[in-house]
């Protein structure tokens, strides 16, 4: 992945590994797999604004894209941009761009492609991923989500 | 022959109180007033919810909470409710299939990441359990 960092080279190339992982386990749809990238208290945001608190909100949330719209989608990620934020966090900024996602019927969609913001924490010498905010630029779909219900994940 | 006379009123009586008929009051809260239409379904069956309801009834966003009767066989039933604020006959939905429109289940459930069950959203209605309120979100 071409990127731009702020950081040492290792820790650069080991987050770089992670953002790697990240796109692998998501390409292979599955849950449980995709999952094991986060830490276990991950939060994270898609591209239409709904939280997921957790590994098991972030598997459930992710279970219709992966079953359905995004079942034969191509996940890929460049462009990064890495930083630190704070002892032991990194912000990585991409540029990411998914082919095949279709709609819910089966119709296959124009690529799409939009902006991704994870933050990754060191535990115990390993990074994972414990923050996303996704956002969608590509406009391939319309429509302004019912907020109540993007909103009702907080609601614990 | 006592005995099959009993069995038979007894099995006659069953089938009368499952064709008991209730009158059932929902209660519709947080309308948007002036906007479309509200629409309740109610399903009976768990291979038919979402797909074809029971009953069905509509009513003008006119209000911002509205009262809807109907009368119906004692029983598990599923109710959905939503506001087609465009008046297309149908909940819009995006990308995620989460609703564009206004919404309400039995139970008032919310659903989360997916779209609810027959049995999120099931109430038992009886003579002594005919009153619901539920809100849109």
């Amino acid at each position: 992945m071409k990127n731009i960092s702020r950081l040492t080279s290792e820790t650069t190339n080991e987050n770089i590994s992670l953002l790697n992982d990240f796109v692998t386990k998501w390409n292979s749809k599955n849950l449980e797999l995709f999952s094991t990238v986060f830490t276990d208290d991950a939060e994270y945001i898609d591209i239409v604004g709904q939280i997921a608190i957790g590994k098991n909100d972030l598997i459930e949330q992710h279970r219709f894209p992966f079953e359905v719209v995004n079942k034969i989608a191509i996940f890929s990620l460049d462009n990064l941009y890495i930083r630190s934020v704070a002892e032991n966090h990194i912000l990585v900024t991409g540029n990411w761009v998914c082919e095949n996602s279709t709609t819910p019927k089966g119709d296959i969609l124009p690529i799409r492609s939009g902006v991704i913001q994870v933050i990754c924490r060191n535990e115990n010498n390993e990074w994972k991923i414990s923050l996303v905010h996704n956002t969608d630029l590509s406009q391939v779909y319309s429509g302004i989500v019912n907020t109540e219900l993007r909103f009702h994940t907080t609601q614990k | 022959m006592k005995s099959i006379i009993l069995s038979l009123s007894f099995l006659l009586s069953s089938i009368l109180v499952m064709a008991q008929k209730t009158t059932v009051t929902i209660q519709v809260n947080n309308i948007q007033v002036g906007k479309g239409s509200v629409v309740i379904n109610i399903y009976d069956k768990e291979a038919s919810f979402f797909k074809t309801a029971f009953v069905s009834k509509t009513q003008t966003a006119d209000n911002a909470s509205l009262k809807f009767t109907f009368e119906i066989p004692n029983g598990t039933y599923a109710i959905s409710i939503y506001q087609d604020i465009d008046n297309n006959g149908k909940l819009n939905q995006g990308w995620f299939e989460i609703p564009l429109e206004p919404v309400g289940f039995g139970n008032n459930f919310k659903p989360k990441f997916s779209a609810p069950t027959f049995h999120n959203c099931a109430v038992i209605i009886s003579k002594s359990n005919n009153q619901f309120t539920i809100s849109l979100n």
